[in-house]
């Protein structure tokens, strides 16, 4: 790869000043506030690129990435100033992911986009003895869950919420969260088993 | 948080939650993040007054016409045009912006053959691509096309005019391109095997998936296709949208086809160009 740099580099980053979510959107809406969007998207950026890498083929992560901001920032006026940014812009991105996919599959596109992994590869591996491989399949695993469970899994563990409130959010039952949950975990167990993971059950 | 023994705590498991904690974290690559943070810095609140603006190639493609052979190609040779054409879009599932751009890619590829003149120019402050070519590629087996179409960096791209510039390559081509701050759009790039068949170039030159991003600036990738074949170059305004370029060319919340062009590419530096083998 041949790269030239820009020759004008984009001027530093505002400072975070540690305003909270809900006054930098209020800053960014009423246009009192210089850089408040540049401060959201340093916060969460990685949030967000993360989760697209786990979801999505690499080659339409950046892609994605864009549009999932550029809704972001399109939408915030209908942002809830008393929820969480953060839950808010994770449901974005995940609406976008559940787009794509769907999109991917109906070009038959998917699995010719999705980059070849270890899931043909069934040396045993000891979670204990050979924990970096381990977490390198869990990737793999967390990559094929569905959309929705991606999300339930990302509010539950990055979010801190709880059972009500993932049931609240996704418009479920608190008691089909609760099963939603748990077949999560043991589809991510099955997936790790399936690939000669052992030592984890 | 609710304690794990409430009824309103996840159902957890902390074998699988041990490893789940040490998947990477991932951070976007700094041209994204330079694209990203430049239309932040240039967006305006009212940006949604262009319904399609940071409208994906895909669907500018979906405005343009059905291809159709040039008409001034011999009969055999529409045939075999129009043939590949019919498979290209037979292909099972394929969306529609394939099978177009199978249609363009030949469309470019057949203009060149034939040496149709394909557009004017018109010099605009507009993000500009140039193709050259690079690398070892031995000179004597290799032959330049498309030269008989004369004075190509002429070639003028616009929205909807259903032409891209294309190369046809069997060696590295590095793809440079100039954008003007702050207007920011993407580079798409793909790869044409003569079968037909259709590979995006990734930002790093591999031919692999999908377009890329066009940071402003003037930044540089190398492709190397796998053999010979095709390379077709557009730009789309893309994301970020700025509402100054915008204003010609959305209308109506459409594309307004019969405006001046959102692109100009200054495509081919023949001097430099390293095309397919001589055949």
């Amino acid at each position: 790869m041949n790269r030239t740099e820009s020759p004008q580099r984009p001027p530093p980053e505002p400072p975070d000043t540690g305003r909270s979510d809900a006054e930098l959107v209020e800053a960014i809406l009423a246009r009192t506030g210089t850089g408040a969007d540049l401060v959201l998207y340093n916060r969460y950026k990685r949030d967000v690129y993360t989760h697209l890498r786990r979801q999505l083929p690499a080659v339409i992560v950046d892609d994605t990435f864009q549009v999932v901001w550029r809704d972001t920032f399109r939408a915030l006026s209908t942002f809830d100033l008393e929820r969480s940014f953060r839950a808010w812009l994770l449901g974005i991105t995940f609406h976008r992911i559940r787009n794509t996919r769907r999109d991917l599959r109906r070009r038959g596109a998917m699995a010719e986009l999705t980059p070849d992994t270890a899931d043909t590869d069934h040396v045993p591996v000891d979670v204990q003895l050979d924990r970096a491989r381990a977490v390198t399949l869990l990737e793999d695993c967390v990559r094929r869950l569905s959309g929705r469970e991606a999300q339930m899994l990302a509010m539950v563990r990055d979010l801190g919420m709880n059972l009500r409130e993932v049931a609240d959010e996704l418009g479920m039952k608190h008691p089909a969260a609760r099963k939603s949950m748990s077949r999560i975990y043991a589809r991510l167990r099955r997936c790790l088993e399936s690939k000669g993971v052992h030592g984890v059950v | 948080m609710v304690s794990s023994d409430h009824p309103d705590a996840p159902v957890r498991d902390a074998r699988i939650d041990d490893l789940l904690d040490e998947l990477p974290l991932y951070t976007p690559p700094e041209s994204l993040d330079d694209t990203v943070q430049a239309w932040l810095r240039t967006r305006t609140e009212d940006d949604t007054v262009a319904p399609r603006s940071g409208v994906a190639i895909e669907d500018l493609v979906d405005d343009l016409p059905a291809f159709e052979p040039p008409p001034d190609l011999d009969r055999a040779t529409r045939a075999t045009v129009r043939t590949e054409a019919d498979r290209a879009s037979r292909r099972p599932r394929l969306a529609q912006p394939r099978r177009r751009w199978a249609q363009l890619a030949l469309t470019a590829a057949v203009a060149a053959a034939a040496g149709l003149a394909i557009g004017t120019f018109q010099p605009h402050d507009r993000p500009e691509v140039l193709l050259k070519g690079v690398g070892a590629v031995d000179p004597g087996q290799l032959s330049v096309r498309g030269s008989s179409l004369g004075p190509i960096e002429n070639v003028r791209v616009g929205v909807g005019s259903g032409l891209r510039p294309s190369l046809r390559t069997s060696g590295p081509v590095q793809v440079e391109w100039r954008v003007p701050d702050p207007v920011i759009g993407r580079l798409v790039v793909w790869w044409v095997a003569p079968d037909g068949t259709l590979r995006g170039v990734s930002a790093s030159g591999e031919v692999t998936g999908s377009p890329r991003i066009l940071p402003p600036g003037t930044r540089s990738f190398e492709v190397d296709p796998p053999g010979s074949g095709t390379l077709v170059v557009a730009v789309s305004t893309g994301l970020p949208p700025d509402p100054r370029v915008l204003a010609e060319t959305v209308r109506d919340g459409r594309v307004a086809h019969e405006v001046p062009p959102v692109v100009t590419i200054s495509a081919f530096d023949f001097d430099e160009a390293v095309a397919m083998p001589s055949e």
